[in-house]
């Protein structure tokens, strides 16, 4: 049975003014992986999403483990790779096969402006990029300063688009609402991400 | 005339593991106990209430590495083999609880229960339970639907797009072979959507998928009914977003149903023989023995109350809206028997209840939905999933990141092997295999959560060594005929897979 799809008409936007983009480094953190996995398996806080996985002897590896096979430190080449975490995180990765002449950088462009920031990241190859804004394009030049401060590409990422990380600015002509805010606040609007996990505060509406 | 739907949707799903190499392997268990406690019970609910002409409808997932594990000759072999031990413990437990009355009886509720699951697996469901489940869906009862084919969390794998659609359409097709037409269905994995996906999906004739609630909420244009009714992405597949209320209800640790001090104890007992209930906020050794006959009637009660609270949602968003709404409830299926002893007793109260003491809401499938009411506002659902926070910070955070370097390498790999390489169709296959369970999202889960993560790890590593080996010897054009068949006979899955469609 084919649907019948209705386009929306008209789009009204409401607002276009975006801030500048910040220059300086909002926060960073750095992963190390470690050599030795820790297990913790403090049985209280397994919940109901990780039950699944619940062996009660499996706290301790059981199974030999072959030698051999190490993860590869690198493949190799220049490449860095950007995935984005959530409204206002990107992570990315990369490497570099040479050594360059002067601190690894990264500059981090917003595509729909080209304004940037940069991030010196030292002897890291990881890192987890704070952005400024949701529902915005991004794409990471990783290179490296000279001495002089010219910034010279080694590689640049893909593109990836934040999520937006609150209802949409735009209405559609045809599908009107006359009452958002209470057909948000009905379909649980603002405790998105509530997960088995994090459920904590009950709501009080059709409750006996 | 009923005022809106309630469509619940259980998502069962289990990673890949088999491990022929051993004789017994720990993590095996989990299937063991799922289908013990979970997918056999509720068979049994759905099968009896089939007999008992209550008509109902759930929509379920079964994803493809769980329905090839319950199709795999060597675990069913292994699990009657599980479930016989189980069988002779509750004896060792019955006589050990001979003078324990209240014990005594727990022991001996196990080992009716053991017993009859093993008849009936061996028997009327003649060791395939995805038979039993078609059964059901074929009786128009349940609508099974499918899932990305080793449960891989899509948006993060967004830079290789032909490995997107090579864990859709290796799903589809399993599917369609299994179940006899192609699911209208996905549950992507974790609910994790980023936009541009549902192409892939429509492509495969995929017609709906579940997105958690801001997945719809911040959809653009905004939608117009909030999440109680679909939108259309452009490309025709339509997004249903979770309800927050309902979800609560029964996934909460704290208020929701399964906390409550009547039902089963998790943790304390031997194998699947526990004898506690949860008793409160009490140590481990405090807990008190189980009752069955207040468990029960305390999952009568929940259903009651789970019912009267969605019958006040739906006749508030009935009068509000001014359209028969659609409430969506997912949970994770395992939730029901395995976590949550006495969850399939909840089904199937609350499904008599439904069906017998009401008139406002009606269970309905999202394919019935979209049926009924094909016009629907087109908006674009945002990236989003069910995991914590709401994006991808559970699979992508301070344990697991390191992964993402070795998966994304694997992909690239195995789209130049499409590209460039055919002849060693065997070699190809198996790669494609390799990456594929690489790629579920569970190990990323596991090493957060961290509860087995050698195991996740170990997983990790030997999906990445086997792969990176075929892509080196398929180069080489040198493949060892031994390394192949032992890989071969140990990953398994997806005996039908063709390679190509990451050339695609």
């Amino acid at each position: 049975m084919r649907k019948k799809k209705v386009a929306p008409k008209k789009v009204v936007r409401k607002k276009t003014v975006k801030k500048p983009v910040r220059k300086k480094v909002v926060a960073k953190k750095k992963i190390v992986r470690k050599k030795r996995v820790k297990v913790v398996p403090v049985i209280s806080e397994i919940r109901a999403e990780e039950s699944k996985y619940y062996t009660p002897k499996a706290e301790h590896q059981h199974f030999k483990e072959k030698k051999g096979f190490e993860f590869p430190s690198r493949y190799n080449e220049c490449k860095i790779v950007a995935m984005v975490r959530d409204p206002y995180w990107i992570y990315c990765y990369w490497e570099v096969n040479f050594k360059p002449e002067g601190a690894v950088c990264l500059r981090i462009n917003n595509v729909d402006n080209w304004e940037y920031f940069d991030i010196e990241t030292g002897s890291a190859d990881n890192w987890f990029i704070n952005v400024p804004h949701s529902n915005t394009t991004y794409c990471i030049d990783l290179g490296y300063k000279t001495a002089d401060g010219r910034f010279v590409l080694i590689a640049r990422s893909n593109w990836v688009t934040t999520p937006l990380d609150r209802p949409s600015d735009v209405i559609d002509e045809k599908w009107t609402i006359p009452d958002w805010n209470k057909i948000y606040e009905l379909s649980g609007g603002g405790k998105y991400g509530r997960s088995s996990a994090d459920l904590s505060s009950p709501g009080k509406k059709f409750r006996r | 005339m009923e005022k809106g739907y309630l469509s619940l949707i259980l998502h069962a799903h289990l990673p890949f593991v088999r491990h022929p190499e051993y004789e017994d392997f720990l993590e095996e268990k989990w299937l063991y106990e799922a289908i013990t406690e979970t997918y056999i019970p509720l068979l049994k609910v759905f099968d009896k209430l089939v007999e008992d002409g209550v008509d109902f409808r759930i929509t379920m997932t079964m994803s493809p590495t769980l329905l090839s594990m319950l199709l795999d000759p060597l675990l069913i072999k292994r699990y009657v083999r599980h479930l016989e031990k189980l069988i002779g413990l509750s004896f060792r437990e019955i006589k050990h609880n001979h003078h324990n009355p209240p014990f005594l009886a727990i022991a001996q509720m196990y080992n009716r229960n053991f017993e009859e699951i093993l008849e009936l697996f061996t028997g009327r469901y003649r060791s395939n339970l995805p038979q039993a489940f078609k059964r059901l869906q074929d009786l128009g009862k349940l609508e099974i639907i499918t899932c990305a084919a080793t449960h891989c969390f899509l948006p993060l794998q967004e830079i290789y797009r032909p490995a997107i659609r090579a864990q859709i359409k290796t799903a589809a097709d399993h599917y369609e072979k299994i179940f006899g037409r192609r699911p209208r269905g996905i549950w992507l994995p974790e609910c994790g959507f980023q936009p541009g996906d549902d192409r892939i999906l429509m492509e495969e004739g995929i017609k709906f998928f579940i997105t958690d609630s801001h997945g719809v909420l911040h959809a653009s244009p905004l939608p117009k009914y909030g999440i109680f009714a679909p939108i259309y992405c452009e490309s025709g597949v339509a997004a249903f977003g979770r309800d927050i209320e309902s979800s609560r209800a029964v996934w909460s640790a704290e208020e929701g149903y399964p906390g409550h001090p009547d039902y089963r104890e998790f943790y304390r007992g031997i194998e699947e023989i526990k004898y506690c209930r949860i008793t409160g906020e009490v140590p481990l050794e405090n807990k008190e023995p189980y009752v069955r006959e207040w468990a029960v009637s305390r999952a009568a009660e929940h259903a009651g109350n789970f019912m009267f609270n969605r019958e006040k949602q739906i006749e508030h968003l009935n009068g509000f809206l001014g359209i028969k709404p659609i409430v969506i409830s997912p949970y994770d299926a395992e939730l029901f028997g395995h976590w949550w002893y006495e969850g399939p007793e909840w089904i199937n109260f609350l499904i008599r209840k439904i069906y017998y003491d009401q008139k406002t809401i009606k269970l309905l499938t999202p394919f019935e939905y979209l049926e009924m009411n094909p016009e629907n506002q087109v908006s674009t659902p945002s990236l989003s999933s069910w995991g914590f926070k709401g994006y991808a910070e559970v699979w992508l955070e301070g344990s697991n990141a390191w992964i993402y370097r070795h998966l994304h390498k694997a992909a690239e790999r195995m789209i130049e092997l499409a590209k460039n390489y055919s002849g060693n169709t065997r070699a190809l296959n198996q790669a494609a295999r390799e990456l594929m369970l690489l790629q579920s999202s569970d190990w990323a889960f596991i090493m957060k959560t961290g509860t087995c993560v050698p195991y996740a790890v170990k997983r990790t590593k030997d999906h990445l060594e086997r792969f990176t080996r075929l892509y080196e010897q398929i180069k080489a054009g040198t493949v060892d005929e031994h390394f192949l068949s032992d890989i071969e006979s140990k990953d398994n899955i997806f005996p039908d897979i063709d390679y190509r469609v990451y050339a695609s």
